[in-house]
């Protein structure tokens, strides 16, 4: 009996998210910096940007569980 | 189950996050904003190089273990353990960048922004269960994570302290 194929893992693994939150928080924080001081995009790039910041203070506190 | 979990954690986090922002308009309308600049700056960098490995200190923690038994819990019992999970205080804190969150939410980052930071913090801290079930029923993420973790930290670490420093400039 084969054993059944694994589905690839690489989405969940933990270097993946991290990196993830790395490519938006950069993104978020550039848009946010480089926009028109005042305006929408400034605004909507700073909001993503300290959404990621939460998110990877979150995802750090876990530990393993 | 989880999806208790996961609401306790953002109404846990949203409380904190009120509290703290509450509490720091007071220094952001007091304080000029290039002294709170520089002291978040210092922060930062503090909690940067921890989160990195150059440097060693302690922040403060609730060293309380988490339950066996809290697995087992039904949908208010989950509810009330993302709670606790959501305002940071339930069990130890394995990172400093949550104590910078904090900073952050007193010294630089506009009040309605600070609930951006609290459910950013609970779909971060919501994550790594989510993936964990999904990896496999048998254990193994916990190795996944401790083979990771020395890479990963830094990468989550810089991550934090970037975006906040780029909102801190915009705004």
């Amino acid at each position: 009996m084969t054993a059944p194929a694994r589905a690839p893992r690489w989405a969940l693994h933990p270097l993946t998210t991290a990196v993830a939150l790395l490519a938006v928080a950069a993104l978020a924080g550039v848009r946010a910096v480089t926009a028109a001081p005042g305006s929408d995009a400034a605004g909507l790039g700073g909001l993503v940007a300290v959404l990621a910041a939460g998110a990877a203070a979150g995802y750090a506190n876990s530990g393993s569980t | 189950m989880i999806r208790f979990f996961g609401a306790g954690l953002l109404l846990g986090a949203v409380l904190v996050a009120f509290v703290v922002a509450v509490l720091g308009a007071l220094p952001q309308a007091l304080v000029p904003a290039p002294v709170r600049w520089v002291l978040f700056g210092v922060g930062a960098a503090a909690v940067l190089a921890r989160e990195i490995g150059l440097v060693r200190f302690r922040v403060p923690e609730n060293g309380r273990l988490v339950p066996e038994d809290v697995q087992h819990l039904r949908e208010w019992g989950a509810l009330q353990f993302g709670f606790e999970m959501g305002t940071g205080m339930r069990t130890y804190s394995p990172s400093a960048l949550p104590h910078l969150l904090l900073l952050a939410v007193v010294l630089v980052v506009p009040f309605p922004a600070a609930f951006a930071v609290a459910v950013g913090f609970a779909a971060g801290r919501l994550a790594m269960p989510l993936e964990s079930n999904a990896w496999s029923d048998d254990g193994a993420w916990s190795t996944v994570w401790e083979r990771a973790e020395p890479v990963v930290r830094p990468v989550l670490a810089v991550a934090c302290v970037g975006a906040l420093v780029l909102a801190m400039l915009a705004a």
